[in-house]
């Protein structure tokens, strides 16, 4: 199986479960969070349980995980008492973080201790972080967004890079930033713009990840 | 120059200030509570490095001169005395404190502690996993939705405490088995459980290369709220065993936290369990009561950080993890003496 972190409300999210259906995939909503079946113990994660798309599954089943959201925020979670709400998704993203990160499996974007999908950067961080990893920063890209080169690097993949150079900036900032999955927006050889959750509704982005989250960890 | 950033009233960063004071130190007190009257500007210079300015009532600070920042931030609406997201007070103090966490990320000061590093202790069972890789041992936990499986849980390891998987403040507590109350709200929040262990509460300071060691006798659960529960609480210096010692050291070196509060408990048995490395420890609960010299040994760590800064040392090498000192170090220049 493999499970996608995502809300329900998350079009993308849904759509990409849908596509991947044949290869198992399921959504794992903030529903799923509070539900019963969840069973982790840190000592031994691969022996426990978890609950996705409403079913308690072992955590042994679990092929890969792909998170799409950084944070699970109380105003989603409709079934618990509203006075609640903020304290329970507090536990919810504190429980996902010690559960993604203590996982066997492939996990895309692995978390870090402030988001669920990968570095929970701003954009002066980003930029901080191209400076470092040798990267130009683009500080004034035209408004038309058609001008811009949306690089998606995936694993060892790169996607509609328009030169190789575009292609190895790109890659040396998802290697700085320590993430596997990453959308880089470029003009005229800078950076600029960046996001862990890419647009994944091209067909050639969805196989090429799918492919990235059945190779072994 | 060293930074403070926090609000005046909140007592380790009081303590901190008093002490750096003391020793003549070049520091500075960022009010937290005119957060909405401070501008923090940050752009990228030279190298990726980040500079910029502060500009309070006070005045115009270049990040550049700051070569040590202490942080106690409280949350923004307690800084800034509003919580309507709507309120102009209100959102030039978050911008303002957003700023502010963003340079703490990625300053080239020295931080005590960075954001980033801190954030670890807002997932309980993610910290507790780097603790057991540091070869402490830990109590057995479960975190679970499942009812049947915290009685299992129970069955096995007898007595049993719970406590929130966040890092938002709860009382530990231990689990009855009349508590139904409790397991019925397990189904819908994953909650921590977690074997009891049996033993004498120790807290440990670490402040760079410095221990403070502080036994906590006490028959409450959570000693902190012994009073609710009827319980004495006392607390006496100790001098830890050097492996014990060297290992809190080198813990919170890795979890790169220059300043930790860590709790420890040891068994009858001798073995040294740990719970909990707390990153922005409210140290002066322990210094009041025992006298040990927690914030003059915070105060000798930025003084060293800012002295490095000033000869060029990277702020970021941070305190070595050295080996061999497992005795707490005296804090030069302050009158209180040595623990033992």
């Amino acid at each position: 199986m493999i499970a996608v972190l995502a809300s329900r409300l998350d079009q993308e999210a849904t759509a990409l479960v849908a596509a991947w259906s044949a290869a198992g995939a399921a959504l794992l909503s903030a529903e799923d969070l509070c539900s019963p079946g969840w069973i982790f113990d840190p000592g031994d994660p691969a022996a426990g349980t978890a609950v996705v798309a409403g079913q308690a599954v072992p955590v042994a089943s679990l092929r890969a995980v792909l998170t799409r959201r950084p944070a699970v925020v109380a105003e989603e979670l409709g079934a618990i008492a509203a006075a609640d709400r903020s304290y329970v998704a507090a536990e919810l993203n504190a429980f996902m973080v010690g559960w993604l990160s203590a996982l066997p499996c492939r996990v895309v974007n692995r978390p870090t201790t402030r988001s669920l999908c990968g570095p929970a950067w701003n954009r002066l961080q980003w930029q901080a972080a191209a400076a470092r990893a040798g990267v130009a920063w683009c500080d004034d890209p035209p408004d038309d967004p058609a001008a811009l080169h949306t690089v998606v690097v995936c694993g060892d993949i790169v996607r509609c890079a328009p030169d190789a150079d575009a292609a190895d900036a790109a890659c040396r900032l998802a290697r700085h930033a320590g993430v596997e999955l990453l959308a880089v927006q470029m003009f005229g050889g800078g950076v600029c713009g960046v996001s862990v959750a890419p647009d994944l509704r091209d067909d050639t982005t969805q196989a090429v990840l799918l492919d990235a989250l059945r190779r072994p960890r | 120059m060293i930074l403070l950033w926090g609000a005046p009233g909140d007592a380790p960063l009081d303590a901190v200030r008093e002490a750096l004071a003391r020793r003549g130190a070049p520091a500075v007190l960022l009010d937290q509570r005119r957060s909405a009257q401070t501008s923090v500007t940050l752009r990228i210079g030279a190298q990726g490095r980040v500079c910029g300015e502060i500009e309070d009532p006070d005045g115009t600070l270049p990040l550049d001169q700051v070569r040590a920042l202490y942080l106690r931030p409280v949350e923004t609406p307690k800084a800034c005395g509003t919580d309507d997201p709507a309120s102009a007070v209100y959102q030039r103090a978050a911008a303002s404190d957003a700023a502010m966490v963003t340079w703490a990320d990625v300053a080239d000061a020295a931080v005590v502690n960075r954001p980033e590093a801190m954030a670890a202790n807002n997932s309980k069972p993610y910290q507790l996993a780097l603790i057991a890789a540091w070869g402490f041992a830990v109590p057995a936990t479960l975190v679970t939705t499942d009812v049947t499986a915290v009685r299992r849980f129970c069955r096995r390891h007898g007595s049993v405490i719970y406590k929130s998987v966040s890092g938002v403040r709860s009382i530990v507590s231990r689990l009855a088995a009349t508590d139904e109350d409790a397991l019925r709200n397990v189904a819908n929040c994953p909650t921590q459980f977690q074997q009891y262990i049996p033993g004498t509460d120790v807290r440990v300071h670490v402040a760079g290369d410095a221990i403070l060691a502080t036994e906590i006798r006490s028959a409450a659960d959570d000693y902190r709220y012994a009073s609710r529960s009827g319980a004495d609480v006392a607390m006496v210096p100790l001098l830890l065993p050097d492996d014990v010692a060297e290992g809190c050291r080198a813990m919170a070196h890795d979890m790169k936290l220059r300043v930790a509060g860590i709790d420890l408990r040891r068994t009858p048995d001798g073995e040294w369990y740990c719970f909990e490395v707390n990153p922005s420890p409210g140290f002066t609960f322990f210094e009041a009561a025992t006298g040990q010299p927690i914030a003059a040994a915070i105060a000798e760590l930025l003084l060293q950080c800012e002295r490095k800064a000033a000869f060029g040392v990277m702020a970021d090498e941070g305190p070595a993890a050295s080996s061999g000192f497992s005795v707490p170090r005296r804090v030069a220049g302050d009158s209180l003496s040595a623990v033992s």
